[in-house]
């Protein structure tokens, strides 16, 4: 179990490390242009507030308080989400099937492994990979915020990066799901691609309707469970937006333990 | 028996790959597993070590059904696939120390093959030759000193210097009791290192007999110059294929020397060539006859 453990983690540290710096440096960088005198932040706020109701919705409703809170939730959260869901769909393809398209499978199912311990320590890694890579990004944003004086209120920000690990953890479970029934790595990219950016446009859909809608389409997308930015301006998460992507994770991955476990390998 | 396959079928959606196929390996033997490409001999290998279902008859090692999640078998099994696949960023040390630790194993073997083989383990699999994975594959499969070797297609790749050095490898495996499945196109390779070999062809067992009972079957090939009369020698029991051309009589023969050298002494002969059939005449003629 240890040697799948240390065999991952060294297979993902290196592109770990690279996502990690590129996020950090992403989220100084949006701290960094923040425009930090008024007359600047007001024609930003007098720009957005010409564009339609809809178009500030899908922005999130933080930006109006013309913070850097704010300007953060215009130009890093929103993305945040993606960014790290594009590295959910490249880390998790590899988990099996890139293995069995390269047929390296062999090898690895040959050693004394049960298919159900490998799929679930590699997940593990990859989890612990997208907690690395977002601790990262939350302590570069945290030294930003020092750094240039602003208030940063730690309890919420720990728990918007929490929200977006936890949701992003769902997302990937998602995709094991779709990867155990699948062996072509670049047409599971693909469909994961797809997928990922359908359900973005779903969600940014869902709120630029700015009405309220039924929970079942409300909360349709693994993206609707990302609540930067009502968390920002209340300062409280709805816990369902925590258990639930915790719940589905766990779920998607046991259910693909137990797909793996029956599945043949025909290479 | 170490291994036991009874009644064994396997279909790929409408095409039948194996079928009704029995064959055991008992402890301690080497035994070849013989056919052309598409025959089965990797599907029924797959079917063992639980990477395919079967679709009826059982496969047993050491008297317990294989399946796909048998982690206490597999610990004792060391496989060398055939056209071997290792993650390219690996280096030969990774893959080889990755199967040891999954076993708990220590590497005092692995040190012995390494000497043996000549490989420098430092370098990455995506940078390897053919030959030099096909060693890297060797290695893992021994090096954690398993109690059932299953190799496929094992000396491909290899030089031939490599390939005398992979028979002694395999000879001192058997010398320490092992029981060792390898699947092979060489038959050279089946001749010199197996005990029992057991054919296939199109999904069937075509043979399965120990190989001093295959040597039996081999007929011996002679050619006679002589410039008496051969004809009586077609009534022998044994004589086939007997042809007579510009003074030179060649006829195949299966059965006692002594009653062939009776029937010989009394003619003056002015040359004898003594072949025996080789092992591809007899694969052929085998093929050849269930066809």
């Amino acid at each position: 179990m240890s040697a799948v453990l240390k065999q991952d983690i060294r297979k993902h540290y290196l592109s770990v490390i690279v996502w990690a710096v590129v996020l950090a440096s992403y989220a100084f960088s949006v701290i960094y242009i923040f425009p930090n005198n008024n007359s600047n932040m007001s024609e930003v706020v007098s720009l957005l507030e010409v564009l339609p109701e809809a178009f500030n919705a899908m922005l999130g409703q933080a930006i109006f308080s013309g913070t850097v809170d704010g300007w953060m939730q215009m130009n890093f959260y929103s993305m945040l989400g993606l960014i790290m869901a594009f590295y959910t769909i490249l880390t998790v393809c590899t988990i099996v099937t890139r293995e069995i398209d390269t047929r390296t499978i062999e090898y690895t199912l040959s050693q004394p492994i049960s298919r159900a311990t490998l799929i679930l320590i590699r997940f593990l890694v990859f989890a612990l990979s997208t907690l690395v890579i977002m601790l990262t990004a939350f302590v570069s944003e945290w030294g930003t915020y020092i750094y240039y004086g602003y208030d940063m209120d730690i309890t919420v920000h720990f728990l918007l990066y929490a929200n977006f690990f936890v949701t992003n953890l769902m997302i990937g479970g998602i995709i094991l799901l779709i990867s155990v029934f699948m062996t072509n790595y670049n047409r599971l990219l693909m469909i994961g691609i797809a997928v990922v950016l359908a359900l973005y446009v779903l969600t940014i859909a869902i709120q630029a309707m700015n009405a309220d809608p039924e929970p079942f389409v409300k909360y349709i997308s693994p993206f609707s469970y990302m609540q930067s930015d009502s968390l920002l301006v209340s300062g409280k998460i709805e816990m369902h937006n925590l258990w639930v992507p915790v719940i589905a994770c766990a779920g998607c991955v046991a259910a693909s333990a137990a797909v793996f476990r029956r599945k043949e390998i025909k290479i | 028996m170490v291994i036991q396959i009874e009644g064994l079928s396997k279909d790929y959606g409408r095409k039948r790959v194996l079928d009704n196929i029995s064959f055991s390996v008992k402890k301690g033997e080497i035994h070849g597993f013989l056919g052309p490409n598409g025959a089965g001999k990797t599907t029924t290998i797959r079917v063992l070590l639980g990477f395919l279902l079967s679709n009826g008859g059982s496969a047993a090692i050491w008297n317990e059904p294989v399946s796909m999640n048998n982690v206490a078998q597999r610990r004792r099994i060391g496989y060398l696939p055939s056209d071997i696949a290792f993650p390219p960023n690996m280096t030969g040390n990774e893959v080889i120390d990755f199967a040891l630790q999954t076993r708990g194993a220590k590497s005092e073997k692995k040190d012995k093959l390494v000497k043996a083989l000549d490989i420098d383990l430092r370098t990455k699999v995506k940078r390897c030759s053919k030959g030099m994975k096909q060693k890297i594959g060797i290695i893992q499969a021994l090096a954690h000193d398993p109690e059932l070797l299953i190799l496929d297609e094992p000396t491909t790749g290899l030089d031939p210097l490599m390939q005398q050095v992979f028979h002694d490898i395999l000879f001192e495996e058997h010398r320490q009791g092992k029981t060792i499945l390898v699947s092979s196109h060489i038959l050279s390779d089946v001749e010199l290192l197996c005990d029992k070999i057991t054919m296939i062809r199109k999904g069937e067992i075509i043979l399965t007999e120990t190989m001093d009972e295959v040597n039996k079957r081999r007929f011996k090939k002679i050619s006679l110059s002589t410039h008496e009369d051969t004809a009586a020698l077609a009534h022998v029991a044994g004589i086939s294929n007997l042809v007579t051309e510009n003074g030179v009589t060649s006829f195949y023969y299966q059965g006692d020397f002594n009653v062939i050298l009776q029937m010989l002494s009394p003619m003056r002969i002015n040359n004898i060539d003594i072949n025996t059939m080789t092992m591809e005449d007899l694969f052929m003629k085998y093929y050849h006859k269930e066809a």
